[in-house]
């Protein structure tokens, strides 16, 4: 599955952007294609928080989303920090 | 027309142009707008977690035990003794420390002038490099310890968090564009007033950077802003220091974090003509007048016009008019001339 991650804002306001491939199950792949199905709801009263800009792409299907700090999904939340971890090596 | 019960009819344009002329409770009515929709969402979420009616600006430190959750157990709340962990410590300290600053200056009680808890949650996710206000209480993280450490451990970053509470109850502004970029200056204005008291400096021994706690010797710089010189301290500074430099583009929910380099410079000019204390007393004044949608020539129209008023009623030196309106000429906020 082919990822671009950028996550945007914050206190710092530095962005930081990943781009790259990870093999995931098939359930695991799913299950985040299952979460990122549901539109999140924006949370308006944030300020420095993080925003998450999401883009998935397994074979046809494509997701493109933006969360918030406080609507990240952990699925969404987990598969960062892989990538994070995967960039750091 | 804006009494309690017609200003909802009203289109928001005419508000807002009310609001410019100093129409007091239409700026309240804006400013209210979107608080009151937020609130009746999460009202019943506060029910659960908050005794009504009680709140006495007491201080609640939770720790989130590094996961991706506020609130996961509470570790101190007011007139408790340290705790072994400092982190908690110091979160308890700093908050104490910027609500004291707050009520001694201004007489603000609290985050609302309504007694407000003041919440903290340290600890929070694994590594995480940040801290944010999220319209109700503080969260803080940790850091990478690569790059960043210890958020709720400075004293900058504590004030600057609580401020953004602050400004969300007094002017609200609106975090994108011009209005975000004003939202997070006074956030950094209040983060650097409250820092120097804290360190007990005066203007010439001030450093002037925001973040500087919270980096690492790793980190490519020295903090994570300077309001003496935005731009200049770290590799990824890119505020600009000047309206020629205004950034107009998407990222950073139009350059909130970018474009507060404008009005810093601005603030940090102004101190240095008639010092920290009249500043500060002038830009709380001024954030009370701002509105929801206020822009940078807004925000210099109310500051002159607070400034006259404080200078008449002799709260402020007789230079600080002109030291005002210099300093947000020299970097190219001028007042319009018709």
């Amino acid at each position: 599955m082919k990822y671009e991650v950028f996550i945007d804002g914050g206190f710092t306001g530095f962005r930081r952007s990943y781009q790259g491939e990870l093999l995931l199950g098939n359930n695991e792949k799913k299950e985040i294609f299952r979460t990122l199905k549901h539109k999140p709801k924006p949370s308006n009263d944030i300020r420095d928080g993080f925003q998450y800009h999401v883009k998935l792409v397994d074979g046809d299907i494509e997701y493109n989303t933006v969360f918030d700090e406080l609507n990240l999904p952990s699925q969404i939340r987990r598969l960062i920090d892989l990538i994070k971890l995967k960039a750091r090596k | 027309m804006c009494d309690k019960h017609h200003c909802h009819i009203v289109p928001p344009h005419i508000l807002e142009e009310l609001a410019k002329r100093g129409s007091v409770s239409c700026k309240k009515t804006l400013n209210d707008t979107r608080r009151i929709l937020h609130k009746r969402t999460t009202v019943l979420n506060n029910l659960l977690v908050r005794e009504q009616g009680t709140a006495k600006g007491n201080r609640f430190i939770y720790d989130c035990q590094n996961q991706a959750k506020q609130r996961v157990e509470l570790v101190r709340k007011e007139g408790e003794p340290n705790t072994k962990d400092t982190t908690v410590n110091s979160a308890y300290d700093t908050s104490g420390f910027v609500r004291g600053y707050f009520k001694n200056t201004f007489g603000l009680n609290s985050i609302n002038d309504k007694g407000l808890d003041i919440i903290s949650n340290v600890h929070y996710g694994t590594d995480y490099n940040n801290a944010f206000w999220d319209g109700d209480e503080m969260t803080y993280g940790d850091g990478d310890g690569i790059e960043f450490k210890n958020f709720a451990g400075g004293i900058d970053v504590v004030a600057h968090e609580l401020v953004h509470g602050i400004t969300q109850f007094l002017a609200n502004l609106e975090y994108q564009g011009q209005s975000g970029a004003l939202n997070e200056h006074f956030s950094d204005v209040f983060g650097t007033v409250v820092k120097q008291k804290y360190l007990g400096h005066d203007v010439s021994q001030a450093d002037w950077l925001i973040g500087d706690t919270v980096v690492t010797e790793k980190f490519p710089g020295i903090a994570i802003r300077s309001m003496k010189a935005p731009g200049t301290a770290n590799d990824f500074d890119k505020q600009p220091d000047h309206m020629d430099g205004f950034y107009s583009g998407p990222a950073n929910q139009q350059g909130v974090h970018i474009n507060s380099g404008i009005p810093n410079k601005a603030f940090y000019l102004s101190c240095l003509e008639i010092g920290l204390d009249q500043c500060a007393l002038i830009w709380f004044n001024t954030l009370k007048t701002l509105w929801r949608t206020a822009e940078f020539d807004d925000m210099l129209d109310v500051i002159l016009q607070v400034t006259k008023k404080l200078q008449n009623e002799e709260k402020v030196g007789n230079t600080a008019v002109k030291a005002i309106e210099n300093s947000f000429s020299s970097v190219g906020i001028s007042k319009t001339i018709v």
